[in-house]
């Protein structure tokens, strides 16, 4: 160990008073704590919890049905609304589809090492959120039957999808984030697969945690192949957390419309992901957190740092909000101008109005530690930053559309109970999916964890 | 889920009920059937799916007998002349309303009518109404009445023809001779032929009643010109010679029987570089699509109307010498104000300064004594022969109100035992104090003859059904007199017999059949020739058949005003109800087609409903608005009304536009025995044969009742402040227009409104070589009436959705007409301006589309690619326009099932029928771009201008809509696209839209209208070279104007 290490590691220690994993942190107790989880009957609130998201998730699966057996009028969708509630819903979900990347890529590039302790929450977190984003392209187009027409696939109709449409860059953007984001996930899983495989009491358990463990032991060599790809990865995901919400923004930002046609955007919606992710990992961790009895592995310190990019990013977002506006006046273009006017006092004054109280001004009480590290109030912001994001996407899309260039077409947009069925339905499936990762597979990376503990520290100031 | 499990559930319901015959038991077992449905797809106020029901309830039973169920697609042995089997032939036949032919021609696949368009040689002009346009629909409209039925106490029981000619032999024969106590109500109707048969009838039945009945007539104006004139008189305008027009509550743009001709003439002079411009000034109570296109509209009461004209007379009297003064003349109250003061002195000076090239017209609604003396100040001001002629129209009547009185009052005293309702529907339609249906119980033998099952066919206790007029021979004369013919297009679907067919079983000639009638009285007026009656049907008419020009005119008795209607009107005072014609559903009678009902009413923008219509300021001061019911007292008679508050409409005034409200039509109007409400509201209830066209005192209870959700495709009062500055602050870009000076000083003004930086093109465009497509719309002419709307979707196989759809935005035609405000709104300037696909060059839509759905065409259409489409419906989010019409829900499901097969005959087969989920628009009717390039390419020849004529231009009674190849140095349309006042509606955003709009100009009188200043001069161009310097020669600075 070089002097200028152990400097920086003091160093860390004066930055970071409190230690990452707090309690009796030893190595066992930490593969226990983690592990207990899986391997015992859960919680009463786990079953309430399970039994809620499935019945949810049912409700979703009915409205779907319903809607590929009638057609898309069974949404509140008009003209010229042709963009309602799926698309809100999609862009909400691949927002908060980016925390669990960038907590695990870009901070693991940068050693942030406090991301040990929520990584593998917010890149399930991330994994359950995309594919509850990807299924609204999906079912929101008119013909779900010839979807598959958006893929590249050789075909006797010798046709191409259309390469200039952003739609299209879109299916690229958030298939490769998928991807990318599942191995990622899946590969830093293998390790604590292969501890829950040595621990199984039963056979069952052994096979499957077995056959995704992939046979690792736990050598030297595993351990530098799985740090060099771990790294690999990383790096490969890091652009795809800016990738894939530009794209997603491109959806918009490429078009003419007034309110939708603005530069700002990629950044302006990686910013709001980037936000909504972190409200996101807030809002399950807190519960998580108790149900599970993993506070010593998820700290206070942990939420705190997160309150604080939360703040952070709330305010991007809301210099954001600002500069759209000033730049809408400062084009001198009068419909860009009214889109933004119609936005703040129009008839969805109303959304415009919860999206900035919620986004912009609720974080603002992080300024003070005690808010930081409290409890309910941390809840309480973040599902609030949940619901300003949603808004955000809805205020992007429908006062958007729903008064654009020529005042004869401007109309209201309403939703209907199926938007809400599907709305509501897509959080049951978000929470079918994390509470089944709750129940089976370990909620925090014990091998990465074990890295941050005291015991660990002392060992590297050796 | 429903959905499928409905469509099976339903497949496997007909088929088992396949083998039923029509039996009561059948009726009510499916009437049962469907109300109880999924509520999601069958709630009560879902008019579209009443059309899905329609066929489900009623059509089937008896269309197992029909012959296009059983299909052969097998080769003709002898195959007729000239057919090629999926190629079009064109009829001329004929359509009457309200006892008027037109002239049309009718389209035909394979032995099926799918379009009508107007006859282009008829003297009485081409183009057709909207009527004439959903005619198709009703020919396949499955709630028409199918066979004869009984109707014992309230119920249909299966009759038939036989059935009905045993009764005839039974009950009306013995009559023969006398025919004490039988009495016809006819429509209306100037058939030669009918005449002739008529005059058999009273032959048969000397002592029987004959009363025709309109319920709405020009029997005022008839009134007049025939005392005037000593016998029945019409008068046709050469509006294209008229350098000044005055119409006084007269909507003759649109609802008059020429108005084809006369928004041509009228049209021809509102292009100012083709001709100079008249002015136009109108007088009227209600807005009219008249009203639209004037120079300047003075909103009064229709009772004022009259005081104006005396004003009129008084200026062009005293200070002009034309005419003499009437005894009386209004100088108090309104008549004192400033601007009828101007508006009389402006008029008058105008009419004098071109005495024989002005017209004066009065509407249907005004009394007598207005026609007359428009008559005289006509001829006096030597319009008479120029603008003007007067025709002795011999024989044509218009039936008033004082027949149908007498004869219910023998009704009532129990003096008729047999009453035929020939085509009518006097229960329904009759004014209210004659209380029909009470009288009519008391007759003993109540025989319906019509199209449908309507309120009298309930209320009669024999109903048979009528064919359509596509379906028979008929002839009649149009306005100006043509002896116009009718050939049917295709068989009678249900068996339904023309009317010289009925009237013939009436007298018991049974031999009587339409086609050698018609041509017995043919030979008759022109002598037995063959070649000629072949000829004249070929035709349509039989030329050089109009009405002999009038003699002169006696003197017209003074007009004098009511002198209670002095005042402006105030909160204190009562209101007037104006009653008008509605120009969708006529008078009800056409209340059960579709496309109608979901046409746009071209002021209100009402769609599936009317509504109490006032103006602003009364509203403001009876606190009123929008969707409030609340109950209107005229003479004693209530009804809850809802109120549409519209910019124009007279202080004081309510506008009652009748044919809504109808109880007992089909599954689309109302019908009262599946449960089905009415659409709108039947102000019939209100109308009183001494209030036919305006009453007096008319009160309202300011209590309201409810909210009444009326739907409009454009809503505009319930938009906040933000939306209605954002608003103002853009419609002078959409929507140009200017005056005939700006326009003189500046010809290409239009063009300067919307100044941007150069513009450039993200990839390289595409060239035209070869044909380029392109339309331009002349907003100067376009009156706003929205027949386009109808032609498209007639052409398109457009759907309709239903007033919840409506509501929700989803409406799907093709071709929209956008109405703009501008100015005071309690008289305001509107602008229309007809809104379909752009074709634009650099189309935002085609680059946003994932699939390639849609894609240029090398000749510059935007084309839509049904088959591709997944419908994503981004292509419709980055349309600057909002053209684009999205399938959210099956809206020909009604098709699919097996009942639709008569709705699959109104289809255009050249067009397809989409599915739900993909997105449609204007295609530039491609299908007949492929047409003429087949006919043209097969001979080796180019298209040439004028080969391809697009629906919406087509139907275009004011020639307001070009199109054809801009490459095409020669064509029309290249002429309006280098035109000075064309432009492209948001030419900054560089999607270099192919149709291009020229500016509306108005030719207002110097003293109404802010002085005009001329700018010199106009800022530097966007560089971009999108307009050239060099004015085109179409540019005609040397017309004189007014």
């Amino acid at each position: 160990m070089s002097n200028g290490e152990i400097a920086s590691a003091e160093l860390d220690n004066i930055i970071d008073p409190p230690a990452l994993v707090q309690g009796k942190a030893d190595l066992a107790t930490i593969t226990e704590t983690v592990s207990r989880v899986a391997e015992h009957k859960p919680p009463k609130a786990w079953y309430i919890g399970f039994a809620m998201a499935l019945g949810v998730l049912g409700m979703l699966g009915m409205a779907v049905l319903y809607l590929i057996a009638t057609g898309v009028g069974v949404w509140g969708n008009n003209q010229p609304v042709a963009w309602g509630w799926p698309i809100v819903n999609f862009v909400f979900w691949v927002g908060i589809g980016h925390a669990g990347t960038l907590i695990s890529a870009v901070l693991y590039l940068f050693r942030q090492g406090w991301r040990t302790g929520i990584n593998r929450f917010s890149e399930a977190m991330t994994i359950f959120a995309v594919i509850c984003a990807g299924l609204f392209p999906a079912i929101h187009v008119g013909r779900i039957w010839v979807i598959y027409w958006v893929f590249p696939i050789p075909n006797q109709m010798a046709m191409w999808p259309q390469f200039r449409s952003p739609l299209l860059w879109d299916v690229f953007a958030v298939s490769t984030y998928f991807t990318v984001s599942l191995l990622f996930w899946y590969m830093g899983l293998v390790p604590d697969l292969a501890t829950l495989r040595d621990r199984s009491k039963t056979k069952i358990r052994r096979l499957m945690y077995g056959i995704f463990a992939l046979g690792w032991t736990g050598a030297n060599r595993q351990w530098h192949r799985y740090e060099r790809a771990y790294l690999l990865l990383a790096a490969l995901a890091t652009p795809l957390v800016l990738s894939v919400h530009s794209v997603v923004s491109f959806d918009f930002a490429v078009s003419q419309l007034p309110g939708w046609h603005t530069t700002i955007f990629p950044p302006y919606f990686v910013a709001g992901a980037i936000f909504s992710g972190f409200a996101m990992v807030v809002t399950l961790a807190v519960p998580a957190r108790a149900l599970f009895g993993l506070r010593d592995l998820i700290t206070l310190r942990h939420l705190e740092l997160m309150n604080k990019v939360i703040m952070a990013t709330g305010m991007l977002v809301g210099y954001a909000y600002a500069m759209e506006f000033f730049m809408a006046w400062y084009s001198g273009n009068k419909y860009e101008g009214f889109a933004f006017v119609n936005r703040a006092f129009g008839p969805y004054a109303w959304a415009y109005w919860i999206m900035v109280t919620c986004n912009v001004i609720t974080p603002q009480i992080y300024w003070f530690k005690k808010a930081r590290r409290s409890i309910p109030i941390m809840f309480v912001v973040s599902i609030f930053v949940n619901i300003g994001m949603w808004f955000e996407r809805f205020v992007i899309t429908v006062t958007s559309l729903n008064r654009d260039f020529l005042p004869s077409s401007w109309n209201y947009f309403s939703p209907t109970v199926i938007d809400w069925a599907t709305l509501i339905g897509s959080f049951g499936l978000f929470f079918t999916l994390f509470l089944l990762f709750c129940r089976f597979l370990p909620q925090v990376a014990i091998a990465e964890v074990k890295t941050q503990t005291p015991h660990a520290h002392s060992h590297s100031a050796h | 889920m429903s959905s499928l499990e409905r469509s099976e559930s339903t497949q496997k319901y007909w088929r088992s009920l396949n083998e039923l015959e029509q039996t009561p038991e059948f009726q009510a077992l499916v009437e049962t059937e469907f109300p109880g449905g999924p509520e999601e797809e069958w709630t009560e106020s879902s008019r579209r799916r009443f059309l899905q029901l329609m066929g489900a309830s009623l059509a089937l039973g008896s269309m197992s007998s029909c012959r296009w169920q059983k299909e052969y697609i097998t080769p003709m042995v002898d195959r007729p002349e000239d057919w090629v089997p999926g190629k079009p032939r064109h009829y001329a036949s004929m359509m009457q309303v309200g006892g008027v032919a037109a002239g049309v021609v009718v389209t035909s696949y394979d032995g099926r009518p799918t379009k009508v368009e107007g006859s282009p040689k008829h003297p009485a002009g081409a183009g057709t109404s909207t009527y004439a346009q959903a005619a198709t629909l009703e020919l396949c409209d499955p709630d028409r009445s199918q066979a004869p039925c009984q109707i014992i106490d309230g119920a249909e029981v299966d009759a038939s023809w036989e059935g009905f000619e045993s009764f005839l032999v039974e009950q009306l024969y013995g009559l023969r001779g006398s025919g004490g106590g039988l009495a016809v109500i006819a429509q209306s109707d100037s058939s030669p032929a009918m005449a002739a048969l008529r005059r058999r009838f009273e032959e048969t039945y000397p002592e029987a009643t004959w009363v025709e009945w309109e319920a709405w007539s020009r029997d005022e104006e008839a009134k007049a010109l025939a005392s005037l004139f000593g016998g029945p008189t019409r008068p046709t305008f050469k509006a294209e010679a008229a350098d000044i027009l005055l119409t006084l509550d007269d909507d003759f743009l649109e609802l008059h029987p020429e108005h084809k001709k006369n928004a041509r003439g009228y049209a021809s002079r509102r292009k100012p570089e083709e001709r100079a411009m008249n002015r136009h000034y109108a007088v009227e109570p209600s807005f009219s699509v008249t009203g639209v296109g004037a120079d300047h509209r003075l909103p009064v009461r229709g009772s004022q109307v009259a005081g104006v004209l005396l004003a009129i007379q008084a200026e062009l009297a005293v200070n002009y010498g034309v005419g003499s003064a009437p005894a009386s003349v209004p100088t108090t109250g309104l008549f004192a104000s400033g601007p009828v003061q101007a508006f009389v002195k402006a008029v008058a000076g105008d009419l004098a300064t071109h005495r024989g090239s002005c017209l004066v017209t009065a509407g249907v609604n005004q009394p007598a004594e207005v026609h007359a003396t428009v008559v005289g100040l006509n001829i006096a001001l030597g319009n008479r022969g120029n603008t003007v002629e007067y025709h002795a129209a011999d024989g044509m009547t218009e039936p008033g109100t004082e027949e149908l009185s007498a004869l219910v009052e023998s009704m009532r005293d129990g003096a008729v035992d047999t009453v035929v309702c020939l085509g009518t529907n006097p229960v329904y339609d009759s004014p209210a104090d004659l209380e029909f249906t009470s009288a009519y119980s008391r007759v003993a033998n109540r025989i319906h003859y019509g199209l449908y099952r309507d309120e009298t066919a309930m209320a009669s206790t024999w109903h048979v059904n009528a064919a359509h007029w596509l379906e028979a021979w008929a002839d009649g004369r149009s306005w100006d007199g043509t002896h116009t013919f009718a050939q049917p297009l295709i068989a009678p679907l249900y068996d339904g017999r023309d009317r010289y067919a009925f009237v013939g079983g009436l007298i018991g000639r049974g031999d009587i059949e339409a086609q050698s009638w018609i041509q017995q009285q043919f030979n008759a007026l022109y002598g037995p020739d063959e070649l000629a009656w072949r000829k004249a049907i070929q035709r349509g008419f039989q030329p050089g058949t109009s009405f002999v020009k009038a003699g002169a005119p006696g003197v017209a008795p003074a007009l004098t005003m009511d002198s209670g209607q002095l005042e402006p009107w105030d909160e204190s005072m009562p209101l007037e109800a104006v009653f008008r014609l509605d120009s969708k559903v006529y008078d009800g009678r056409f209340a059960n087609l579709g496309w109608l009902q979901e046409l746009p009413d071209p002021l209100t923008k009402l769609t599936w409903d009317n509504a109490a219509v006032i103006g602003v300021g009364t509203a403001n001061a009876l606190g009123l608005k929008d969707h409030d019911l609340v109950e209107f007292e005229l003479n004693g008679r209530k009804l809850e009304l809802a109120v549409y508050v519209m910019p124009g409409q007279a202080p004081g005034t309510v506008g009652l536009p009748i044919g809504y409200g109808r109880t007992t039509c089909g599954h689309v109007a109302g019908l009262a025995a599946d449960e089905i409400d009415p659409v709108g509201f039947d102000t019939y209830k209100l109308r009183t044969t001494d209030a036919m066209a305006f009453g007096q005192g008319m009160t309202v209870d300011r209590e309201k009742k409810g909210f009444y959700q009326l739907v409009s495709t454009q809503d505009h009062h319930v938009i906040d402040t933000t939306g209605m500055d954002g608003r103002a602050d853009r419609i002078g870009d959409l929507v140009r227009s200017g005056t005939l000076e700006e326009w003189r000083d500046h010809p290409d003004f239009a063009q300067h409104r919307v100044h941007h930086p150069p513009l450039k093109s993200t990839w390289k465009e595409h060239e035209y070589s070869d044909y380029k497509w392109g339309m331009a719309v002349d907003l100067s002419a376009c009156n706003g009436c929205g027949a386009c709307t109808v032609a498209c979707n007639a052409e398109n196989n457009v759907p309709i959705v239903g007033k919840d759809q409506v509501f929700k935005g989803r409406e799907m035609t093709w071709m929209r007409m956008d109405r703009y405000f501008t100015g005071d709104p309690e008289n305001p300037q509107v602008v229309s301006q007809p809104v379909s696909c752009m074709h634009c060059e650099n189309a935002p839509c085609e680059q946003v589309c994932p699939v390639a759905a849609t894609v240029h065409s090398s000749e510059g259409t935007n084309d839509m690619v049904y088959n591709r489409c997944i419908g994503t419906r981004y292509c419709s989010n980055n349309c600057p326009y909002k053209v684009r019409r999205f399938n959210f829900l099956n809206w020909n499901e009604d098709l699919q099932e097996e009942d639709g097969e008569v709705r699959k005959l109104s289809m255009n087969p050249e067009v397809t029928v989409r599915v739900r989920g993909v997105m449609e628009k204007c295609s530039y009717c491609i299908q007949r771009i492929s047409a003429a390039r087949i006919e043209r390419h097969s001979k080796g020849e180019r298209i040439q201008d004028g080969d391809v004529v697009s629906a919406c231009q087509d139907v275009c009674p004011s020639e307001a809509i070009y199109f054809g190849d801009l490459n095409d140095e020669s064509s029309a349309v290249r002429k309006k696209h280098d035109n000075d006042r064309a432009y492209a509606m948001l030419p900054e955003l560089n999607n270099k839209p192919r149709t291009v709009y020229l500016a509306a100009i108005r030719n207002l009188h110097p003293d109404l209208a802010p002085a005009y200043e001329p700018h010199g001069g106009h800022g530097g161009h966007g560089g971009d070279g999108h307009h050239s310097d060099g004015h085109s020669d179409d540019s005609g600075k040397e017309v004189e104007h007014v």
